[in-house]
């Protein structure tokens, strides 16, 4: 068993580290459209990760959204904008580096600063989690605690979120009303 | 233009082949939302992520002639209005309102006619999520093209 334990921990950081350098290569890629597609299998790690970590739902959100709608929304984007990034001149170029070093660096000392108050990893500081895994039978009849929870537990917080995306989609509609359509193209 | 025609026949056929087995998923995890993992969001998103696949394979013109903008539009505000009302539906039976009441009775716990009114939360949940990622991609890719240099 600990023998098993033991490998399952050297793949979960094998991926680990794989999903940090498939980020790295979504930064650097020139071509936006294969950043997407890479950025669609960084996703698929990622909810690999979620799985070994026993949260089965927090990973099929992960890969439905990160895999699918994720990388139709960008590659849809790009087929409307350009494929490959502009460069930028030599003027600006300084100054950018310079910004961009200045919020890791301030993000690095804020993380650092946070993560000593953390709880332990698997020791949360909230019981109520146990209070819902040992009633839920009793209060809702469903297996599935997590769809419980969502729905019943924290209803109101569901509801909201359904509603956002429903006025989210409503609002898109409205502000691009009146962007030009796509033009009728009959050669090809 | 290739995307108005869709793609090659090699896609196409594998289209065919897979979006019914996504749709199948999709259902499993629409109605068995409150048995085991998943629920309306990610079954939704789900059915949504197998229309672009027809879009992708088939072409715009295709998919929107068999479900139109406005069926879409139709559909997702019935999902929603199904969500509202059925929190009503504590309020009528004197409890407070998104009580989890049902409109059936309760049943055994991990049989898919459980839970109260978790499923038909589920099911409105798909037919807000799907209908809506639907519209904002049929929007998306009909809204006009930036003039390439």
């Amino acid at each position: 068993m600990a023998e098993a334990l033991g490998w399952l921990s050297l793949l979960f950081n094998v991926l680990l580290i794989f999903s940090v350098v498939l980020a790295f290569i979504v930064v650097e890629l020139k071509d936006l459209l294969y950043a997407s597609i890479v950025a669609g299998f960084y996703g698929l790690i990622i909810g690999v990760l979620y799985f070994m970590l026993q949260a089965p739902d927090i990973a099929l959100t992960q890969i439905v959204v990160g895999v699918g709608l994720q990388t139709a929304l960008l590659v849809i984007v790009i087929s409307k904008t350009l494929r490959v990034e502009e460069k930028v001149s030599g003027k600006d170029l300084g100054l950018r580096v310079a910004s961009i070093w200045a919020v890791i660096v301030l993000t690095v000392i804020l993380v650092f600063t946070v993560v000593y108050d953390f709880p332990v990893f698997g020791q949360p500081v909230e019981r109520v989690g146990q209070y819902y895994v040992e009633n839920v039978l009793r209060d809702v009849g469903a297996w599935n605690a997590v769809g419980a929870i969502i729905w019943d537990y924290r209803g109101y917080d569901t509801l909201g979120e359904t509603l956002v995306l429903f006025t989210a989609v409503i609002v898109v509609l409205a502000v691009f009303k009146h962007a030009p359509k796509e033009r009728n193209e009959h050669n090809s | 233009m290739r995307r108005r025609k869709g793609m090659s026949i090699i896609v196409r056929t594998i289209a065919r082949l897979l979006v019914p087995i996504m749709l199948l998923v999709a259902a499993y995890i629409i109605l068995h939302g409150h048995v085991t993992h998943g629920g309306g969001f990610q079954g939704g998103v789900l059915v949504a992520c197998a229309f672009i696949l027809l879009i992708l394979a088939f072409g715009i013109d295709y998919v929107e002639g068999k479900v139109s903008f406005e069926f879409g539009q139709v559909f997702r505000s019935v999902g929603a209005t199904i969500i509202i009302l059925a929190g009503f539906i504590g309020l009528v039976f004197g409890f407070w309102f998104f009580r989890n009441v049902g409109v059936y009775p309760y049943g055994f716990p991990g049989e898919i006619f459980s839970a109260g009114s978790l499923v038909l939360y589920n099911i409105a949940e798909m037919a807000n999520v799907s209908a809506s990622f639907l519209v904002a991609f049929y929007f998306l890719i009909r809204l006009g093209r930036k003039r390439r240099k």
